[in-house]
């Protein structure tokens, strides 16, 4: 399958980069195409602007300056979504690529407001990877924003009978390197089949 | 927390008790000219008439940047060092009584620029602090000055929608930030649903809304 990876965490020597050497690793020996956006080598800003804001609407311009990023998540029949949680939700940089990216037009038809669908018709699976500091009951508690983002939002893209995957790692802040190795093992078994 | 420390706070709070109530309003919206913005003035206007001092943070107008580089994750957990380059913003923060969010909401949640404020600005061991590695201990909080929470947002999905992906926004301050604040606070939320479908009249019924419920806050008699 075809891969889009999105990935948003800043330093290359973090546990994020050590799992995703070894996830795309076992991707493709698994014979799946990954295209890697790492959102931070790829300087994308995720602050959408005024000018931006005023043709978010309008389908014939709203694309400007953003045109390689929607080509390639069109292409996607697999979406990947890797980061760390940050203040209880995906760091800015991720979160601003939906903003900006998630266009009426591109990613959903809006002509019809009171229903309302996914333009993405070639994906069919969506797999996320979130690191908490936090433990799991907390993240329950407060609704967990990062697994409905994965679970809820992208599932939605993605259709009915899609495959969708969650898999989080919590306490990063107090687990072992035995547990933070069960981690990345359990992701490339995940990326295996 | 030691008994002198306890005195020590107490004594403060009551220096304090004659000064206003200082509220740290903060906006994310692009677009000077939109319904969002109009709702942060109103909010900055209302809370000022009821004698609260106002410390209005628009991150679009001030040119805030939410991304967090390399170079500040890595100082991220190294007290005093990760506060560099944010400091002012973060005094802004200690300073405040009281929290009032005014954004769109884009995504089921915070816009990036709004999002970006928090991965920054709050910060551990001042905001909150985290357990020693290996102990299994709770995040304490560490803005319990913070006794007035809310949020004020537009949504474009529809109310049964957003609560089925969970409000990502409103939980994201509620229950997120919540529990680093004073453990005895007043919150509150409005949100104006089917933005897309909006009319003049809608807006200014939740405008209206939103003016009342502020003028309704208890923690500001």
């Amino acid at each position: 399958m075809r891969i889009f990876w999105l990935y948003a965490h800043p330093c290359p020597e973090s546990f994020h980069g050590s799992i995703r050497a070894r996830a795309v690793a076992a991707a493709e020996r698994a014979g799946h195409v990954v295209d890697m956006c790492d959102l931070v080598a790829e300087g994308f800003d995720p602050v959408m602007r005024a000018e931006e804001r005023r043709r978010y609407h309008d389908l014939s311009r709203n694309q400007q300056g953003l045109e390689g990023w929607i080509e390639r998540i069109n292409l996607a029949e697999w979406l990947v979504c890797q980061f760390p949680v940050w203040c209880f939700g995906p760091p800015a940089l991720l979160k601003g690529f939906f903003d900006r990216i998630f266009l009426p037009g591109v990613a959903f038809d809006l002509s019809k407001p009171a229903d309302v669908t996914s333009k993405f018709n070639r994906l069919n699976r969506v797999t996320g990877i979130a690191s908490y500091g936090q433990d799991r009951l907390k993240a329950f508690w407060m609704g967990d924003p990062p697994r409905k983002l994965i679970t809820r939002y992208l599932a939605w893209y993605a259709g009915r009978g899609a495959r969708v995957r969650y898999l989080p790692v919590y306490r990063m802040n107090t687990i072992d390197q035995d547990q933070r190795e069960r981690f990345i093992r359990q992701v490339e078994r995940h990326f295996e089949r | 927390m030691s008994m002198t420390a306890r005195l020590s706070r107490l004594a403060k709070r009551s220096e304090e008790a004659g000064s206003p109530v200082r509220i740290l309003v903060v906006h994310a919206h692009p677009d000077p000219g939109s319904f969002n913005t109009a709702l942060f003035r109103v909010t900055c206007r209302v809370l000022a008439a009821r004698g609260a001092q106002i410390d209005a943070l628009d991150l679009y107008a001030e040119g805030f940047q939410p991304v967090m580089e390399h170079h500040e994750r890595r100082r991220y957990h190294d007290k005093g060092d990760n506060e560099l380059g944010v400091e002012d913003l973060l005094e802004r923060l200690m300073n405040a009584d009281g929290l009032v969010f005014v954004y769109p909401t884009w995504w089921y949640g915070l816009p990036a620029m709004l999002k970006g404020w928090l991965d920054r600005v709050w910060l551990p061991h001042r905001s909150f602090i985290i357990p020693e590695p290996g102990s299994r201990g709770p995040i304490r909080p560490g803005m319990t000055r913070i006794r007035l929470l809310g949020g004020i947002s537009t949504y474009g999905a529809p109310w049964l929608w957003t609560k089925w992906v969970g409000d990502p926004g409103r939980r994201t301050v509620l229950r997120g930030i919540g529990p680093l604040c004073a453990p005895r606070r007043e919150t509150f939320w409005e949100g104006h649903y089917l933005m897309d479908q909006s009319t003049p009249a809608t807006r200014a019924a939740f405008l209206a809304r939103v003016e009342q419920r502020l003028n309704r806050l208890k923690s500001l008699r």
